[in-house]
């Protein structure tokens, strides 16, 4: 570091604790609520909570991805559900309460991944029958004139 | 367009969150002091529960920086409502939830008013116990100064059933929600002192999770609750507990039960705690339509067939499910006036027995169940601020609205939005109301775009404090000494082992910012 800034000082500290780009080997797809397909490339051990809100998706993960919630739901494209470890009953009580369950359905924070699960597609699933897609996203101050 | 904030590092390493702060302290005031010219949307949140959080949230996530600002009001000085309240001191991962309000108050176009009650109080509810006095603000006085106002205030009492159920009056008989508050160290119920001393005899009325939050906070060993958050007058109440036996009863039948699969196979799993196997009778029609069952259905079926990790014959302490029994009276012994016993009406299910919206009907014939102590756990009641008689709905127990937005065929109901219980109903897990906030939300910035609300030159808190002049004779709770509060109640309960120890009483919160 040339100068103790605080920007240098966070700057080198974060990048400290990121994960090395090389280690980013496992193919992740998330197919978001409007559609639109993210590709990303993640490490083994992550789980799909903390990829999701590493790139601004968005997952709620309401109680910090500890199993207790079911904000965090994600439907597994069919033909990887069975490559992910079965849920315990833990997970299973939660996807109780998920709306929109699916038969290939997990809870994000659940499921780490693995070498298995490269190229892995999951799909974000309607929050409510009410809200609509455009309510996802970041809204611009157009508004008419007074 | 890149957001200052949230924080989007997740790792909770010292390091990176003094990075989040550094970039924080850029953007960071205590009370917003952004011009008017810029702020377009003044919001008021009434209540600061998930519903009131999870809108504040949403709204500053979603409109671009600097044009929206929250001010969340909270009766009590302390916040988070039910998050702190309801959920029960050996459920602390539920809680996590508070991180993310945290940061959503870190925003400088957030502003906490707390110890400031909206509304004057409805007649239903108590207007003051010794350890809360609310400190009202009338509902007309927001609307002069907020372009859009979320009423996110729950449910403030329990379902009353005295119509039809005698004796609730009768010594050791207690409503549910009372229950909970007190031993989570609510104000208003810091008195309580429930009468867990009478006998072994517990009868928990209601099939949902407060039901059985109940009782598991019956059945715990005490000891397990030393570390959490309870109170430590619910533990030393509780050290003496002589209940030994807890009958969970519900009007109708399994399939038709509310509380959720997850506190059912807690209850199975309890150290020394045997749980009654249910009749075969019950589970038959159950076990004869297996291949019919709703995922939710099938899986409870299985958890009451294995019963409990502790077999019955070598427990201490026993529960039992038992249902089709409606609350018909408490009893007390000749000359006493505590309760002894519960007698139901035995009911019957009409239609099909899978399925939840099933009702009941009486057969005529009566139980009787002995009872120590009984808890009333059968929902909560909504009521309307004052000044909202004409948008309320008694019978549905809620607001009138659509997806959030006040609805009324007389009122002027422009710029009033509603989340959470007192929108839907008083049902529904965090999880739930998260994303009922959520579309209020998105229906505020529906209406703020298209021109229907907001670009007035509202001045939100302090145009309210202006109005108010001289009658503002109470200590408004501002989110830094919430701060104190907090970390005032930490300190307390790191010195006896806790996570913390509650202020349980309104002068002891606002005295630690004297």
């Amino acid at each position: 570091m040339d100068t103790f800034t605080s920007q240098s000082l966070g700057k080198s500290m974060i990048s400290r604790f990121e994960t090395l780009t090389s280690d980013l080997r496992i193919h992740v797809t998330f197919i978001t609520r409007e559609g639109d397909q993210v590709h990303i490339k993640a490490a083994e051990g992550d789980n799909l909570l903390d990829i999701a809100q590493a790139h601004d998706l968005d997952m709620e993960g309401a109680c910090g991805g500890s199993c207790a919630c079911s904000t965090c739901h994600v439907i597994v494209d069919p033909e990887f559900y069975d490559l992910i470890p079965e849920p315990d009953d833990d997970e299973n009580d939660m996807l109780d309460l998920a709306f929109g369950l699916t038969e290939t359905s997990r809870l994000g924070c659940q499921v780490k991944l693995t070498k298995e699960l490269d190229g892995l597609r999951v799909a974000l699933p309607q929050m409510t029958r009410n809200l609509q897609a455009r309510d996802f996203e970041k809204r611009t101050d157009e508004r008419p004139q007074q | 367009m890149k957001k200052i904030w949230p924080c989007r590092y997740r790792r909770n390493t010292i390091f990176a969150n003094v990075f989040c702060e550094l970039r924080h302290l850029a953007t960071r005031q205590q009370f917003s002091t952004t011009s008017n010219q810029a702020v377009k949307l003044r919001v008021a949140v009434v209540g600061s529960g998930p519903a009131g959080f999870y809108a504040a949230y949403r709204i500053l996530e979603k409109a671009p920086p600097g044009i929206a600002t929250v001010d969340m009001y909270e009766k009590l000085p302390v916040p988070y409502g039910l998050a702190r309240f309801g959920v029960a001191p050996d459920h602390p991962e539920v809680k996590n939830c508070q991180e993310k309000f945290e940061e959503v108050a870190q925003s400088p176009y957030f502003t906490f008013v707390g110890n400031t009650m909206v509304g004057a109080q409805p007649l239903a509810v108590p207007k003051q116990t010794p350890s809360f006095t609310p400190n009202h603000v009338p509902l007309s006085l927001l609307r002069n100064h907020y372009d859009a106002i979320v009423l996110s205030y729950g449910a403030d009492s329990d379902k009353d059933l005295s119509s039809s159920v005698s004796g609730l009056n009768l010594a050791g008989v207690y409503s549910a929600r009372a229950f909970v508050g007190w031993y989570n160290g609510h104000p208003e119920f810091r008195d309580l002192d429930p009468d867990v001393l009478a006998g072994e005899q517990a009868v928990v009325v209601g099939h949902g999770n407060v039901a059985l939050d109940v009782a598991r906070i019956l059945l715990t060993d005490v000891d397990a609750l030393r570390k959490t958050d309870i109170t430590e007058a619910a533990l030393a109440k509780l050290s003496e507990n002589k209940v030994k036996r807890v009958r969970i009863v519900g009007r109708r039948g399994p399939a038709q039960a509310s509380f959720t699969n997850k506190e059912v196979r807690e209850l199975m799993m309890l150290n020394g705690v045997g749980f009654i196997p249910l009749d075969e009778e019950v589970l038959s029609p159950f076990l004869v339509n297996s291949a019919k069952l709703a995922r939710t259905t099938k899986r409870l079926l299985q958890l009451l067939q294995k019963g409990s990790t502790t077999p019955a014959a070598d427990a201490k302490k026993h529960f039992s499910f038992d249902f089709l029994l409606s609350p018909a009276s408490f009893e007390a012994l000749e000359g006493s006036s505590h309760v002894a016993s519960a007698k139901f009406d035995v009911m019957e299910l009409q239609g099909d027995i899978l399925s939840k919206d099933t009702r009941v009907k009486r057969t005529g014939e009566v139980s009787e169940l002995p009872c120590s102590v009984g808890f009333m756990s059968v929902g909560y009641k909504t009521h309307p601020l004052a000044g909202l008689e004409d948008i309320y709905n008694d019978s549905a127990n809620r607001l009138n609205n659509e997806a959030g937005k006040v609805t009324s065929d007389g009122m002027d109901t422009k710029g009033l939005y509603s989340a959470g219980w007192i929108k839907r109903g008083p049902a529904g897990v965090i999880a739930e109301t998260m994303y009922d906030s959520f579309e209020t939300a998105a229906v505020i910035l529906d209406d703020f775009e298209v021109g229907a609300i907001g670009g007035r030159s509202c001045e939100g808190w302090e145009g309210v404090r202006a109005d108010l002049g001289d009658k503002l004779d109470w200590k408004v709770v501002s989110w830094s000494d919430w701060q104190k509060i907090d970390k005032a109640e930490k300190e307390r309960g790191s010195k006896i082992g806790k996570e913390r120890e509650k202020f349980t009483n309104q002068n002891d919160m606002l005295a630690v910012l004297e």
